[in-house]
């Protein structure tokens, strides 16, 4: 495999440079069923990501991997052994940095027959465990992190890209779906061992087919409640919305009026859950149903 | 897969109807390189004033438009920030006055089309700088955090105080009390440049025009880094173009820069601008500003620095010639700011100041 892979990941197209086996190896296992591009005809590329190795002295004592974004260096560097996670951070970062054409809102996004619900979540309120278990059920996964919304409306743009896993999440992942694609896990990041799950083949087939936003729920994994669901006012609603969107200040009112919009016309809940298939059935029938 | 070249790309932002032939990795290539140089959102502008934009492949267009939201919200905060300084220094009988990116901002020149910036560069008298100092923090603004050593290099040698922060905001303030550090000998009187200042629309004061170009002149020729040299440059163009062949600026810019004794600098601007952005000056200005004499050897050596750092810097236009041009500058900046005993002593801090913070920065990693 070359050094260069121009992958295909509707709406955008990323250029991953890297000698690194452990980010080819990353890259070759995530984007297996997104559509690569040849490197030497003439395309698109919107973002132009590198991850390289520390060079000098650092080659040899605690070996460091950077993440570039065609010549910037948003970050410091990172232990060699999360490079491959750190691709992944650093193409998240490409979008929440630059895009202010739709609305970006740090959130899941799934859907069934083209209605979406909205997963807007803090770290550590299991949101990702969640993301995983409806996709490997059949949902088509439009993102783990990043909900794309064009602005004024409640249409969400697919951006499929791996599923993020933390610590206990990924035995639990492993245990349900044996089947299920996973990279190699990195340990002791800041956010605990992460690991990422390939996004299943369906959704990424899927990838330009856009949905309609009908709910948002904000999940909390509570080790003693089966599922509480409480409905939401809409101004908590608005705010937290407004507070997860990576570019909701730098887009202004017409960020203002697409919240308002979700607000006014999705369902909004906040749940309290262990059971997983519980929370499935809840947002089938409640949501989806109604 | 074809590649621009940086006399394409230069030829393409002078005139964006040019792009029309783009292949789309040209068009890529176009746009990071936009974007390193922090042009970007400036492209969008130009090329609608081109009336070209409307023709761009779809994704060229999301980029710059994306570019050009960010600017735009960027100038309404610095228009908001300028405000808010400004009443808290009303506040203490301190009227600032506002320079360089923010300026331009603030009087709504052409120089404004898609600016971005970081910092909030103001004007002050000197005698103020220490009571500024104390009681901004009554509004929220603290001096940034800095070590001994550049603590001492603000206050004894540049004679200024650290950037100050808004605390809430985090926006931040240079307070300067000249254009140049008095310590390199080369500071002018500043009453030259305040003499006939100008009020914006909300009361807010600036350099007039010729002050403000001739400041922007001063600041890129003693400057030390050019990453930012081809917008500095670009920003020049503008600011020329918009002027009428008649109007008083073009005299009142060549007698200041007399008076102040920046002659050179004036002369190397309107020499750059002409080569690298083809820009095009009123007859008689040119025949006065052929009259300033410059060293022919000197002249070679300035050629070599600023027709390599005034030109886009991008890793796909590095040559021998560029990274060399870029050290050259590095050493002609602090050596014109600095006197030679004190650049010595700057010079071996820093790299002995970077070596201990790349150490500890990577071992926190």
């Amino acid at each position: 495999m070359s050094d260069k892979t121009l992958v295909s990941i509707p709406p955008y197209c990323f250029q991953i440079d890297t000698v690194l086996p452990s980010v080819k190896k990353h890259v070759e296992c995530i984007y297996a069923n997104h559509k690569k591009l040849s490197v030497s005809k003439e395309q698109f590329i919107d973002f132009n990501v590198s991850i390289k190795a520390s060079q000098g002295l650092r080659k040899l004592i605690k070996p460091q991997a950077r993440f570039f974004s065609d010549n910037q260096e948003p970050f410091i560097p990172l232990p060699l052994s999360q490079a491959h996670a750190f691709l992944e951070w650093g193409m998240n970062w490409c979008v929440a940095s630059t895009e202010a054409n739709w609305l970006v809102v740090h959130s899941a996004i799934l859907a069934k027959d083209d209605k979406a619900i909205m997963f807007p979540a803090p770290p550590g309120s299991g949101k990702s465990t969640l993301t995983a278990y409806l996709a490997m059920k059949g949902w088509r996964l439009l993102s783990d992190e990043m909900t794309i919304i064009e602005l004024n409306t409640r249409t969400a743009i697919p951006f499929v890209r791996a599923i993020s896993l933390k610590n206990n999440s990924i035995d639990l992942v492993k245990k349900w779906f044996p089947d299920v694609v996973m990279s190699e896990v990195a340990k002791d990041t800041q956010k605990g061992d992460v690991a990422h799950v390939q996004p299943p083949k369906l959704s990424v087939q899927n990838g330009t087919r856009k949905a309609e936003i009908v709910g948002i729920v904000f999940p909390k994994y509570t080790a003693d409640t089966k599922l509480d669901i409480y409905k939401l006012d809409q101004s908590d609603t608005f705010m937290q919305l407004a507070n997860n969107s990576f570019n909701y200040n730098v887009i202004g009112a017409e960020a203002f009026k697409t919240i308002g919009k979700l607000v006014d016309e999705c369902l909004s809940f906040e749940i309290n859950y262990n059971d997983l298939a519980e929370v499935e059935s809840f947002l089938l029938e409640e949501i989806l149903g109604s | 897969m074809s590649t621009l070249s940086k006399q394409t790309f230069i030829a393409i932002f002078n005139d964006p109807t040019k792009s029309c032939k783009l292949t789309l990795s040209q068009w890529s290539q176009l746009i990071f390189i936009l974007r390193e140089c922090d042009l970007l959102a400036r492209y969008y502008y130009l090329s609608q004033q081109a009336s070209c934009f409307i023709d761009y492949p779809d994704k060229v267009k999301h980029h710059l438009i994306s570019a050009k939201t960010k600017a735009d919200r960027q100038a309404a905060q610095a228009n908001f920030e300028a405000y808010e300084i400004d009443k808290n220094l009303t506040n203490i009988d301190v009227r600032p006055i506002f320079l360089k990116g923010v300026a331009y901002t603030l009087i709504n020149c052409s120089a404004s089309l898609g600016r971005i910036y970081s910092d909030m560069d103001i004007l002050v008298e000197k005698n103020q700088l220490l009571n500024i100092e104390r009681k901004l923090s009554f509004f929220g603004w603290f001096a940034k955090k800095t070590d001994d050593y550049d603590q001492k290099y603000y206050r004894e040698w540049a004679h200024e105080i650290p950037p100050m922060q808004q605390a809430s905001r985090g926006t931040v303030a240079d307070i300067h009390h000249n254009l140049l550090p008095p310590i390199s000998g080369k500071a002018p009187d500043i009453r030259l440049f305040t003499k006939n200042l100008f009020t914006t629309k909300t009361g807010l004061l600036t350099l007039n025009k010729s002050a403000m170009v001739l400041h922007s002149i001063i600041h890129l020729f003693f400057n030390e880094e050019f990453s930012h040299g081809f917008r500095d440059i670009s920003d020049l163009h503008l600011l020329f173009t918009e002027e009428d062949d008649k109007s008083c600026f073009w005299g009142e810019l060549l007698a200041l820069s007399k008076s102040a004794n920046f002659e050179k600098e004036l002369f190397y601007a309107v020499r750059y601008c002409t080569s690298i952005t083809k820009t095009k000056f009123p007859l008689h200005f040119i025949q006065a500003i052929d009259k300033i004499k410059i060293n022919h050897t000197k002249m070679k050596f300035i050629d070599f620095i600023f027709e390599n750092v005034l030109q886009p810097l991008h890793p796909n236009y590095a040559t021998k010639s560029t990274k060399l041009a870029i050290s050259l500058a590095m050493f002609r900046g602090h050596w014109l700011k600095m006197p030679l005993h004190i650049l010595i002593y700057h010079s071996l801090h820093k790299l002995f100041d970077s070596t201990v913070k790349m150490l500890s920065k990577q071992d926190a990693a």
